[in-house]
Parts: structure tokens; sequence; C-alpha cells
């Protein structure tokens, strides 16, 4: 390997627009060999654009980049693959049909289509690489029937077989559990160990401050700076990303009095999709409850169990603001004031391809502020929906687009817009600010935190701990459908939470 | 409006081709133009078929909205059309204008049984729509085979054709529209169906019902959150589809002829599909474009008599290119015309020099 005192990677002047925008103006940075180089920025700053010009599935307007201080312009990522780097996208490209370890033979370039796939030399180098790099892969299991920490290895597992030098990540850990992130920033690590350069594209500052030798940080499109990641701490990445001082601090927690109950399952017991539901909680006035677990564990199966519990065949009694959940209609939770900020929103909450305003109904369509003399009043709506676009800062503050065009963290903003703005007794934030950026992410802290203050009570599941240890009163922790430990805010411990989680006893 | 563009474009596209076949396009436009405006007779002919195009147009449109592929409306409006037939020959005895309700009352209620099938098996037992209209087409043209050559058919007629129901369950002694155009068979539910299109834009621009159904149609699991019961609407939806299209059977049945004719339909049902996907669902859309599609259909006969070369099937072709011209012009509205891709070479190859 030839030894280069200069850069690996050098981008200089390097520009891309889509239309009239530019999506990355003037980037000039270099990434040097054998080191964990984080890109970070909000969405939509541009630090996904910039890798995917430099991996070859987008080409640069302007400018040039070098590779090992040679100038290269890749056309596809097969060009980028010649020079070894590779890319962990954010979903995963596994063939969930086959096993582990077919996932990863199969991406041999220099496979014929009539050759047998299955041979011993290659079967036992990948094992050897797999060893190396210290990953524990259940080879023969399904690609379907694993979880995505390992469905990750995988995929980074394929990249360390084709040799590849340089590996870039994007947003790596925004599907993991917290144990699984833990695990992935130590693989990170060790790969730095072996001589491989990684590239990091994230948004979390705790794991940049965690591993990262050298940051850049990016805004709308442009690039802030370059800087040793010993020189700033998360406070200042933050203020720089966002461009304005961020605050970090907790809230301040008032003794909460917590006597009027809003929710209460007690002892509801059902069964759905082969799996034994056991909830027991009570959501306060004024409070702001967290429920934690890793994910596919059933804590978002509270949601469509308070919608509409009549559904569920369950044992117990379910109590939604004072009323017995058997009492009320098909949907008739819906017609009580309740919030929902839904755990997958593209899919469960909103009307993707419909205009912005007239997403601004849906849930509450029925209700008679949007009509006059018995139509629809879309004037109406749409001014109500402006007011909303304006308290709220959505950008593009243009309620006439479709809901697709806007970034995840303005529909995030949409959709919360529109759940508050009926002013409900129950908020039901489930994972708030997935897929958001910071600025957004403060927004809805602050509106949730509101909420609490003006004493309603907030459901918050997430599978964010550090979001759940900043806002919750208590926290609950589900686990396999059933509700396992509580933790009030004087004595919480981010240990015992994820051992909850995982379910290992002490 | 907005389709007008690719419509000129589209027609321009087929009259080229008419060219290979080595017709004068200028001749065969004129000849075009004269088939669906020469005469009062001529126009009256277009308008009806337009009639029908709008209803069936309507009926598949409304299935989209909710996500559902009705390609059943030619079995709705044949179905429909059957019942009146049958129903106005078994009770002749009522008398107008009660006889003119009920008549129609058949007809709605026959479309929206024929439109109900395929939805409640939808919903309840998973049965995929399209399957289902398709087979119901089969199973419609059945039924009405066995009636009218075996019940209904007309003693004083050579043709597969039922005898004329009595004048009290039809429309034409009080038919101003038809009157204005004599002879031709153009009715009053040319009138209706423009009504019914525009009420339908109503009906999805103003009323909870049609906001429901599109969301429906567009997200059926945040619909469901939103307490819209998408196996209500999957059924709402289908029936709406039936009844509009038995507005065709209408059209023939009550304005028109007053008796049901084997093949009365030249697939009406299945050029709705053109329409509704030419007009993006718009209701208003298919107004104009059950226009263009019946001065096509219109003139195709002419075409076929009046030159050599230019066959009912050839005539297909130019209906063809028509239709892409206005597909053409839809997917410029919704990407915008942007040259960006050679806008795109244009700086490489300068950034490359």
């Amino acid at each position: 390997m030839e030894i280069n005192s200069g850069p690996e990677i050098e981008f200089s002047n390097v520009g891309k627009r889509f239309g009239n925008v530019w999506a990355n103006r003037d980037i000039s940075f270099g990434i040097q060999r054998n080191t964990i180089h984080a890109i970070i920025g909000e969405n939509g700053a541009g630090k996904s654009t910039i890798m995917k010009i430099l991996f070859g599935i987008y080409s640069a307007d302007a400018g040039l980049i070098k590779v090992n201080s040679k100038e290269v312009r890749f056309s596809s990522p097969i060009d980028a693959m010649k020079y070894k780097i590779g890319m962990v996208h954010q979903h995963f490209m596994l063939s969930p049909a086959h096993t582990a370890l077919e996932n990863v033979l199969l991406v041999d370039p220099n496979q014929k289509a009539l050759e047998p796939y299955f041979k011993k030399d290659k079967i036992e180098k990948i094992k050897a690489t797999a060893k190396l790099y210290k990953f524990d892969i259940p080879w023969d299991t399904l690609v379907r029937d694993l979880g995505v920490g390992i469905q990750q290895k995988i995929e980074i597992l394929k990249l360390l077989c084709l040799d590849n030098q340089i590996l870039i990540f994007d947003e790596p850990t925004a599907v993991l559990t917290p144990h699984e992130i833990d695990e992935l920033l130590n693989q990170l690590l060790e790969l730095k160990n072996q001589g491989k350069t990684v590239i990091l594209i994230t948004h979390k500052l705790k794991e940049v401050k965690r591993i990262a030798d050298t940051i850049t940080i990016f805004r709308k499109g442009q690039m802030v700076g370059t800087y040793p990641a010993s020189e700033l701490d998360e406070k200042e990445m933050a203020s720089r990303m966002v461009g304005k001082p961020v605050s970090f601090e907790k809230r301040a927690f008032e003794k909460f009095t917590g006597e009027e109950e809003l929710l209460k399952l007690d002892n509801v017991q059902f069964k759905d999709e082969n799996k034994d539901f056991h909830l027991n909680l009570t959501l306060h006035r004024g409070e702001i409850l967290g429920i934690a677990g890793i994910e596919g564990h059933g804590q978002e199966k509270l949601i469509p169990f308070i919608l509409n519990s009549k559904k569920y065949d369950y044992t117990g009694k379910a109590t939604i603001l004072g009323k017995d959940a058997q009492t009320l209609g098909a949907y008739g939770t819906r017609e009580l004031p309740i919030g929902i900020f839904p755990e997958d929103r593209l899919k469960l909450g909103v009307l993707p391809e419909l205009k912005a305003f007239q997403n601004f109904i849906l849930g509450y369509q029925r209700k008679s502020k949007w009509f006059s003399k018995g139509a629809l009043d879309w004037a109406k709506i749409k001014t109500l929906t402006q007011s909303m676009f304006d308290k709220f800062k959505v950008e593009p503050n243009n309620i006439n687009l479709d809901f697709n065009a806007f970034s995840g963290g303005n529909q995030q903003k949409i959709v919360v817009a529109r759940e508050l703005f009926h002013d409900p007794e129950i908020i039901i934030a489930a994972h708030p600010t997935r897929g958001v950026d910071i600025g957004a992410i403060e927004l809805i802290h602050e509106q949730l935190i509101q909420a609490q203050e003006k004493g309603k009570g907030v459901l918050l599941i997430s599978s964010e701990l550090d979001e759940l240890l900043k806002l919750s009163d208590r926290i609950l922790v589900v686990r396999n459908g059933k509700i396992m430990g509580e933790q009030i805010r004087a004595n919480f411990s981010e240990k015992e939470i994820g051992r909850s989680m995982l379910g290992v006893v002490q | 409006m907005k389709s007008f563009f690719g419509f000129l474009f589209g027609l321009f596209c087929a009259l080229m081709i008419v060219l290979l076949a080595g017709e004068n396009p200028l001749h065969i436009l004129e000849i075009l133009i004269r088939s669906s405006f020469g005469s009062k007779y001529d126009f009256g002919l277009t308008l009806f078929y337009m009639t029908s195009l709008i209803f069936t147009g309507l009926s598949v449109s409304t299935a989209f909205k909710s996500g559902l592929f009705n390609i059943g409306a030619e079995g709705q409006l044949n179905f429909s059309a059957l019942c009146m037939v049958v129903f106005a020959t078994s009770y002749p005895g009522i008398t107008f204008p009660g006889s003119l309700l009920m008549i129609l009352l058949v007809g709605i209620l026959s479309g929206a049984i024929w439109g109900a099938i395929p939805g409640l098996l939808k919903a309840y037992r998973g049965s995929h729509e399209v399957i289902v209209t398709m087979m119901l087409n089969f199973v419609s043209a059945g039924i009405s085979s066995y009636f009218i050559s075996q019940k209904l058919q007309n003693p004083d007629s050579q043709n597969p054709e039922s005898a004329v129901i009595s004048d009290a369950f039809r429309t034409n002694s009080f038919d101003f529209l038809n009157k204005l155009l004599p002879e031709s068979p153009v009715n009053l539910f040319f009138i209706i169906a423009i009504l019914t299109a525009v009420g339908m834009y109503f009906f999805f621009t103003k009323s909870v019902l049609g906001y429901e159904m599109i969301a429906v149609g567009e997200n059926p699991s945040a619909a469901e959150r939103a307490s819209i019961s998408s196996k209500k609407f999957v059924v709402i939806s289908l029936v709406l589809s039936g009844v509009l299209a038995s507005g065709a059977g209408m059209n023939e049945v009550i304005g028109y002829s007053g008796q049901y004719k084997i093949g009365f339909s030249p697939e009406f049902g299945f050029m709705g599909i053109a329409v509704a996907l030419m007009s993006n669902n718009h209701p208003l859309g298919i107004i104009a474009n059950a226009f263009i599609m019946s001065l096509f259909h219109k003139g195709a006969s002419d075409l076929d008599i009046e030159t050599e070369t230019i066959t009912k099937d050839f005539s297909k072709i130019i209906q063809a290119m028509v239709l892409f011209g206005v597909g053409l012009q839809y997917y410029l509205n919704k990407y915008g015309v942007n040259f960006g891709f050679f806008k795109k070479k244009k700086i490489n190859s300068s950034g490359n020099m």
C-alpha cells in the first residue's frame, strides 16, 4: 500500500444542483486515511448528496474530486467500487429470501451466471473476514428473520469482502436500538484499527463525539468547516449545524401532582399477531409518560389498541378520559380529544400525494368547524392550515404543495400541528422525532413540554433513550408485549432501562 | 383545457401515420370533422356516444379514486339495461309519471347490485375486484343473451333484440334536446350526464364522504387510523361506480331506443377506462375527454366507409395516438415542462473542455 502524506480523498469546490437549487456548493475538504470522519448537518443540509457524488450515484456539476491524489470522475457506483469505495445505505440492499451467507456470497463481481456460488474457499474467506472484524453472524438464517442490527452487519461484511478501503455509512444508527448502536460504534472503531477509512453521515452528535476523529459540518448545502473532533463539544456542533445557539438544557421538572387519571389500562390482556400483550399503565394529567422498548416489542400496539379497543378481544379494563373503552363506538376514541403522532407518519398518518391543506383535516374530517352550509369549506380550512404553518414555521411555507414535497422534519411538523390544533387532552406521540432534524426536534419537544405544562397528558413512545430521559416524568419499559419496569424521574438510570429493554434479569 | 396541446400533438401524429397509409391527412381530418359535426344527425350521434362515455368514465374514475380498478362498467351498464327492459315488459300497465320514476329506480338498483357484488367480495372475502368485475361482464352478457333469445325476443324483428317498451317508460315524448337535433339518438340523458359529472365534482371536493373515499384510495392504513373504514368504502365506491355505469344503459333504453339490443354498447365500459385515465379522474375533465373519444368513435365508422385504406381497425390507431398525446400532456403538466436533461449535458461538456 502506497503511503500518502496528503488526504486520501479530497473535494475541491464541488457543487451539485437539482434544477435551480444548489444541493451542494463550493465543498472543499479532505478525508485522511485510516480515520473516522463524521459528516454532520441537519436533514437537507447536503451531507448525503456529497457522499452520493463520491460514490458515483450523482455526478458533480462543478469542482473535482481526488482519490489518492488522482482526479476521478465516477459516473456510477461501479466506478467508485473500482477505487475500493463502498457505501452502506440507509435502506439495506439485502435479499430477504436468502440466508445471511448467501447474501454475502451473492455480491461477488466475478461470479459467472451459470457457476455454482457455494464454493468452499469463498465461504471460508468470508468467515475469516467476519472473524477478523469480530462479526458474529448466524450464517444459515434467512435475512428476513434477522433483526436490523444483524442485517446491517451483513451489509458491512459485504463491503469488507470486496476489499473496500473506504466505507461510507449513511445514517447507520437511525434504525438501531441503543444496545445495537453501541455495538456498531465499537465495530466502526474496529474497522479503523484494521486500517480502513470510515465516513459517517449522521446527525446524532453523541455518537460523533464518541468515535469520530474529524468532523465536517454542513449547513444548507454549504460547508461550515472541518474540525478535529477534540475541538468541538456537542453543544458547539449543534450550534454550528443550526447556525444559532441551541439549548440543551433539560427542562425544569416540577413535582407533578398526578391526581387525575386521563388514561388507564388495568391488567389489559389480549393476543394479537401471535403475541401476548399484558398492559398496565396509568397516564396522569400533567405528566409525560415515556414508553421505552426495543423496536418490534409491541409498544406501538398501544396506539391501535387505544384507538379501537373493541377490535381486540381483551380482558381487564381500559379507561380513556373517564370512559370505559367498551362503551365507545368502533372508532369512538377518535371523537375524544386525543392527538396522535403516528409511529410511521407516511404510512399511517397522511395522504402523501394530496396537498398539505387537504391533509390537515385527516382524522378530524367530520368536525363541524370545517363545514359551512353542509359542505367542506376549503377556504376556511386553508386559512386555518396557514395559521398553523406560520406557528410551526413549516418550510416551505406553502400549504398548496403536495405533502410529499416537504422534508421529513417539516412533514412531522405538519402532523404535529394537525394533532395539536384541536387542543387534545391526551397526546400519544410515537417516535415524534424520528428522521427529523435538530431544529424541528427542538420545536416538537417544546410543544410536548408546553402541553404537559398546560396539564395535558403525554404518552411518549420512543426508541431513543435520550429523548425519553430528557422529557419523561416516568418511564415504562415494554418487552414482548408486556410492561416490565417502571422508573420515576428521580432515579432514572440509563443502564437499568437498557437492561429492562433487553430483558436481562439482575 | 390543459390537455389541449397534447390533443393536438396526438392528432398531428395520428395524421402523420395516415400519411404512411397513403392517405391525405387533410382529407382524413375533413372526414373526421364532417362525420362528427357535419349534420344535425351526425352531431346528435356524437353527443349520444358522449353521454354514455361520460357515465362510464365517471364510473371507472369513481372506483379509481378509492384505489379500485373497475373494469366491469360494461357489465354494469349491460345488466342495468336488461333489468330495465325486463321490468318495463313485465309491468306494462304502470302509468306515467310513476312508470318513469320506477324504471329509473330499477336501473339504479340493478347497477348498484352489479357493483355491490365485487364490492362485498373484495371487502369481506378479499377477492380481487379486477377478476370479479371482469367475470361479471361475461355473466351479464350471458344473462342478457338468455333473456333476449329465450324470453323477450322481439317478434317483429330478425335481430337479437327485445320488443320496444311502452312510451310511459321513456322520455321521448317530452325530450326537448332530441327535438333540437331531430332523428338523432341524443336525448335528455346528455344533460343528466353533464349534471352528474358536475355533481361528482362537488361530491369529491365538498363532501366528507368524497374526501374519505379519496383518503381510502390514497392510503388505506392512514384512513383506517382516521376512523374511516376502508371496507365500507370499497363497497360504497363500487356501488356508486355501478350506479354511474347504469346511466349509460338508461341513455340507450329510456332515452333512445326503448329496447335492449344485443351489442348496443360498442364497449362503452372499456372506453370509459380510457376516458377516466385521460382525465386523471377529474369529473369535469371527463366531460371534455368523453367528447374527444366520442368524436373519434363516430369518425371511425365513416373513415371505414369513405376511404380505401383506413379500416375500422386502422382508425383505432388514430384514437390510440390521440390518447397517447393527451397522456403525454398529463405527464408534462405533472412533472413540469423542463428540458433539464439537455441542459445538464451542456454543463458537462463545457466543464470537460
